[in-house]
């Protein structure tokens, strides 16, 4: 009875020790994780001086070059807006209690205003672009901007990283203006 | 019986345990090793970052979840602050860089990542030739993985991704790392190292030499 025991006792501890060897070293089922793996990648050398860097979406997404210098040239030089439309920023500034912050929101864009450059900016969160910049244009024409003083703030455009991935996978080529159309 | 259980199973599980741990941050940060981002975090600061991908071919890598939260890691650039965030960092290029603020500010991180500092693009593709771990954070730029200088580095958290940026930028006027600027346009010379090379998007639009 004892020696029955003890067998049965020897065949578990073995039995045991297996089974923790096979979960020790059998190799993980890479599939059921969510996390990203670069099994493929190369390897940099040390010391090997990268090439220059292209952005990632030059060639999906090409910022018209004219109206991004207008757009550096006018945020380096303000021009002044009339005081009707000073007003009109004013009101809406204090919504965000003069502030940097949210001023307007959709779907398809954010407003923010950022009070150190004291600059809006339109976050385009859709691939509907030309869409959501004229609905972004009509919420300051809404507030009683007119469209002169919407290209002196300046109000800014830019693509959310998120859309900007699902236009290159797309494959769709965009002309992208940073400013307002007709600025 | 008890006892030969826990004799026996429990190093074994320990040492599986670390073993998991350590092909857990190899998966996420990629391979070979040292490429581990400082201060990398697993929070999506409540759902603003989408962390992980669907898909495990490395051939297929969208949407282009990044690898972990290493450039917002107090969630700063959440939805609900995202103005403050971006007003924060204008303030530091503001102070680090006085008079490129809009190159910066404007141009180049909104055309590389669009103020996404957890941006992130696999290495697959043109990103593939470029750096072998992908492209990161703000000014999309190198990690701890490519060895080209410590200022190479975008896989930190954005006010670092910041600093090094503008500190790799100000080093290439030496020709600390290599003579490779292309004449991009008739303002930069050719074929030398001056700054702002580094980003097509920057070339068009500013060139300086010291």
């Amino acid at each position: 009875m004892n020696l029955k025991i003890f067998l049965s006792m020897i065949v578990l501890i073995v039995g045991i020790t297996i089974v923790g060897l096979l979960i020790l070293f059998f190799p993980r089922n890479t599939n059921n994780t969510s996390l990203p793996y670069f099994s493929n990648s190369t390897p940099t050398p040390i010391n090997q001086v990268t090439p220059p860097q292209t952005s990632m979406f030059h060639d999906i997404i090409k910022y018209d070059q004219q109206q991004t210098n207008k757009m550096i040239n006018t945020l380096q030089n303000r021009p002044t807006i009339p005081p009707s439309d000073s007003t009109v920023k004013e009101n809406i500034i204090n919504t965000v209690a003069n502030d940097s912050g949210t001023v307007n929101s959709t779907d398809e864009y954010h407003i923010d205003y950022l009070k150190s450059p004291d600059i809006f900016q339109v976050e385009i969160d859709t691939t509907n672009i030309q869409q959501a910049k004229s609905d972004a244009i009509n919420w300051f024409k809404a507030q009683g901007m007119s469209m002169d003083s919407i290209c002196k703030l300046p109000v800014t455009f830019y693509l959310k990283f998120d859309i900007m991935q699902e236009l290159e996978q797309q494959g769709t080529t965009v002309d992208f203006n940073p400013l307002p159309d007709g600025c | 019986m008890l006892f030969a259980t826990l004799l026996f199973c429990s190093p074994l599980f320990t040492i599986r345990q670390i073993n998991a741990q350590s092909n857990s941050m190899d998966t996420i940060v990629g391979t070979p090793q040292g490429n581990i981002p400082s201060g990398f975090t697993t929070n999506d600061c409540n759902g603003t970052y989408n962390l992980t991908s669907q898909s495990l071919d490395s051939t297929k890598f969208f949407p282009r979840y990044a690898p972990g939260n290493f450039g917002d890691q107090n969630c700063e650039f959440t939805r609900n602050n995202f103005a403050q965030a971006k007003n924060n960092l204008y303030n530091l290029i503001h102070q680090l860089d006085p008079g490129y603020e809009y190159i910066w500010f404007s141009v180049i991180i909104p055309q590389e990542s669009g103020y996404d500092p957890n941006a992130w693009a696999p290495p697959v593709g043109t990103q593939a030739q470029l750096n072998g771990s992908g492209a990161w954070g703000l000014l999309q730029m190198g990690s701890s993985k490519n060895g080209n200088g410590q200022f190479d580095r975008g896989d930190v958290n954005w006010n670092t991704q910041m600093q090094n940026a503008i500190t790799y930028n100000n080093n290439l006027n030496t020709g600390n790392y290599g003579g490779w600027c292309p004449p991009i346009n008739s303002y930069c010379p050719s074929n030398q190292p001056v700054t702002w090379c580094y980003w097509a998007t920057a070339r068009n639009y500013v060139c300086r030499k010291k």
